[in-house]
């Protein structure tokens, strides 16, 4: 589907809204199971195996975003 | 794995002990009381003794801030243990503080009762008043304390006053019949009152002898806190060494806890690896009446109620460092693959395609061999990182071969990019001035949906492993769930198949360079049949149709994975999809840490030492360098973080919740020192 030179720039601001959303809601869960981890890392150092995936887990959203940005460059001509 | 069974006579415990703490063959399965009819054993006599000298020496350790040294310092140390009676040693050490320490807390209350005194009397010193003036009047209210900041405007309450103030005090004395206004005005300005200390002496001469006491006994503090240093010099290896012994005899003396007696026996239950059973029969049946038997074999057919054995991770060389990232995750239980040789193949090479610079890989060949080597000590920090400079290497091979740069700087200048901007600054024209005869394969940051293609090719083969090491777990102990690994083994390719498909558009890209996709899907894959179902509006033009095959893998692969493992897993092909797109961290963080040094170096090289190189001053360059240096030291660790992360994770989420469980527990045989407590 081609994109009419005029429509370039919200098909660029579109992307940049998609890494911009997914970044902060990223880091807003980051946030939350991080300090949720570290409290739990203080009672049981040993968890610290599981806990690491558990917080890295939401870095999937902003690599969501990530794609679906470049599919969406993808169009610009 | 086999089990032991090891039965004695009571008089032959303490000596069976001492062997098996030699040996460190038997990993001691403990004997719960009530489980038959036979009782716990008591400790030997010695435990009392040990563990109270070793309480004391704990809080002598404690009062001398002695430091715990590092690990592998400490089991080196072990073997030497002082010489002489270590009890009574410690009982004289334990006075001789114990004193000192009562003096040191006393006189550290002493100094601070002194300090806050001198605090209350300073103010009042700093005024030309002695303490009888503040009281003893009929007419007139004193008020005194501390105020914020300087009151003004008193007069406005009364002329009857006469105030006297230092910096953050006051003092005022106003006539009774005022009193109350003017406590009301100095309240909203913040006024706290304080009491006027007792005596009749000059407040001046109060403070001096304060002083004069308080450094009195500051003196006496210092003596106190040298001896301690003193002694904590002479004594700390002494007590270092005394606790790992004393330790060790804790232990020993508390291992009868663990067995099983009767009147005059005892019994010991544990595993041992199978091939070391016979040293451990012999070493043990060397004491009198001492029987050691093996139970039947744990082999893989048992039944599930079977007691699970301790699993003893055996790798080649190269991988065991590797076994601290599964340990790390969870160890295998005994009937599951150790997954370690398949973390140590996939994780360097995901950390290499992340950091994917030359540069960055060799320096980290170079850093951590050196860390290993020389640096660490722990054996933790030594197996992580040992498996970063594994990284490191493959990060230097894709660095050099693939994208063709180092430091951020690439071999040759990019296309487009205008000689003399920071763009165009790269190895062959402007530093070496030397041309290395190797092209990038792909370029980091024009070439983005390539390296997507790359990290999707990454996803399929890395979750193929894992549903086929699935497969080989499973079929052992359940063919049915055997099957259901292999059906997702077809939706898994179906997926990739499609997801290929869609990036197979386009034959060329803007500038002219045939994309990932298309070459993968016209050239490796040009076998599997092309033809299928048009869907334009997603990206499924005539050129690259949606496989009909692929979509038959799909729909066999769903039937077949519907009747092994239930309706409810329909939801886990959505959670497959995001497992494999999340593999485009791969490129996400290749690409961002590329584009973070590539601003880094546009401002450096582009602001000090182009310049220079066009005749600007010398400084700029030295300038430049140091700037290029610390931010390059800044990239290197942080990408080694990052990828470091995203590397592990992408194996324990992705990878290892396909098949794996680490639900195991470590074969830890009995007289092995452990390292682990902090």
């Amino acid at each position: 589907m081609p994109i009419a030179d005029t429509q370039q720039g919200m098909v660029a601001i579109a992307a940049a809204l998609t890494i911009l959303g997914t970044g902060v809601a990223t880091a807003w869960a980051e946030k939350v199971i991080g300090a949720a981890s570290v409290g739990a890392l203080a009672e049981k150092p040993e968890l610290f195996g599981r806990v690491l995936p558990l917080v890295v887990i939401p870095e999937t959203i902003v690599v969501f975003g990530l794609v679906i940005a470049f599919l969406l460059l993808g169009t610009l001509g | 794995m086999s089990r032991a069974l090891i039965v004695g006579p009571r008089d032959a415990l303490e000596r069976s002990v001492e062997v098996l703490y030699q040996l460190k063959l038997l990993h001691i399965v403990d004997h719960q009381q009530g489980e038959s009819e036979l009782d716990i054993g008591k400790p030997l006599p010695a435990a009392t003794e040990a563990s109270e000298v070793l309480v004391k020496l704990r809080s002598i350790a404690n009062i001398l801030q002695v430091q715990e040294p590092k690990a592998t310092s400490a089991a080196e140390d072990v073997e030497q243990p002082p010489e002489g009676d270590l009890r009574s040693k410690i009982l004289a050490l334990e006075l001789n503080l114990s004193e000192q320490d009562a003096s040191k807390k006393k006189i550290q209350g002493l100094v601070a009762d002194l300090n806050r005194r001198v605090e209350e009397i300073t103010p009042f010193a700093q005024l030309p008043l002695s303490l009888e003036d503040y009281r003893g009047y009929e007419s007139l209210e004193v008020f005194v304390g501390k105020v914020p900041r300087e009151i003004t405007g008193l007069e406005t309450v009364t002329p009857e006053y006469e105030s006297f103030s230092v910096p953050g005090f006051l003092v005022v004395f106003v006539a009774k019949a005022h009193a109350g206004r003017m406590r009301d005005f100095l309240a909203q300005s913040g006024f706290t009152s304080v009491p006027v200390p007792e005596g009749r002496e000059p407040p001046r001469e109060i403070l001096a002898n304060l002083l004069a006491e308080r450094d009195r006994w500051e003196k006496r503090l210092k003596d106190i806190e040298e001896t301690l240093t003193t002694l904590r010099e002479r004594y700390a290896q002494f007590l270092t060494a005394a606790k790992s012994r004393l330790e060790i005899e804790v232990e020993k003396a508390e291992a009868p806890l663990r067995f099983a007696v009767t009147d005059h026996t005892f019994i010991v239950e544990g595993w041992v690896p199978s091939e070391r059973f016979a040293p451990m029969k012999e070493g043990l049946e060397s004491l009198d009446g001492v029987f050691v038997e093996k139970l039947e074999t744990a082999g893989h057919e048992e039944p599930e109620t079977e007691p699970e054995p301790p699993v003893l991770l055996k790798n080649p060389r190269p991988v065991r460092p590797f076994q601290t990232l599964v340990n790390l995750f969870g160890t295998p239980s005994y009937k599951e693959i150790d997954p370690s040789i398949l973390i140590a193949s996939v994780f360097p090479i995901f950390f290499g395609i992340m950091v994917s610079d030359a540069g960055y890989g060799l320096a980290w060949i170079l850093f951590g061999t050196w860390a290993v080597k020389r640096y660490l000590k722990t054996p933790f920090w030594k197996d992580v990182i040992t498996a970063i400079t594994w990284g490191g290497f493959w990060a230097f091979i894709f660095g050099f071969f693939v994208f063709a740069e180092a430091f951020g700087i690439p071999f040759h200048a990019p296309p487009g990019s205008a000689p003399g901007t920071a763009a165009y600054f790269n190895w062959s024209d402007s530093i070496l001035h030397f041309d290395i005869p190797i092209h990038p394969v792909m370029e980091k940051l024009t070439q983005v949906p390539d390296f997507i293609v790359l990290a999707v090719l990454a996803a399929y083969i890395h979750l193929g492993i894992g549903f086929v090491t699935g497969f080989f777990d499973e079929i052992r102990h359940n063919v049915k769930h055997a099957v259901g690994k292999a059906a997702w083994l077809l939706i898994l390719t179906s997926l990739f198949i499609i997801i290929l498909v869609r990036a197979a558009r386009w034959p060329v890209d803007p500038e002219g360079r045939v994309p990932l996709g298309y070459a993968l899907w016209n050239g490796p894959l040009a076998w599997f049949p092309h033809g299928g179902i048009t869907m334009s509006s997603v990206g499924f033009g005539a050129t690259n149709p949606i496989p009909m095959a692929a979509l038959i893998l799909l729909g066999v692969g769903l039937v077949v994975m519907l009747a092994t493992e239930g309706a409810m897993h329909i939801m886990e092909i959505f959670g497959l999809l995001a497992n494999m797109i999340s593999y485009a961290r791969l490129a996400g963080i290749g690409v961002a840490e590329e584009a973070v040094t590539f601003a880094l170096n546009s401002i450096i090289l582009g602001g000090m030492i182009i310049p220079w190189m066009n005749g600007s001053s010398f400084v700029f360059l030295i300038v430049g360098l140091v700037f290029f240096a610390l931010a390059q030291i800044v990239l290197f660790l942080l990408y080694a973080i990052s990828a470091t992360i995203q590397s592990i994770r992408l194996n324990y989420v992705e990878f290892f919740l396909k098949f794996y469980k680490g639900t195991g527990t470590l074969f830890r045989p009995f007289g092995e020192r452990t390292t682990t407590e902090v």
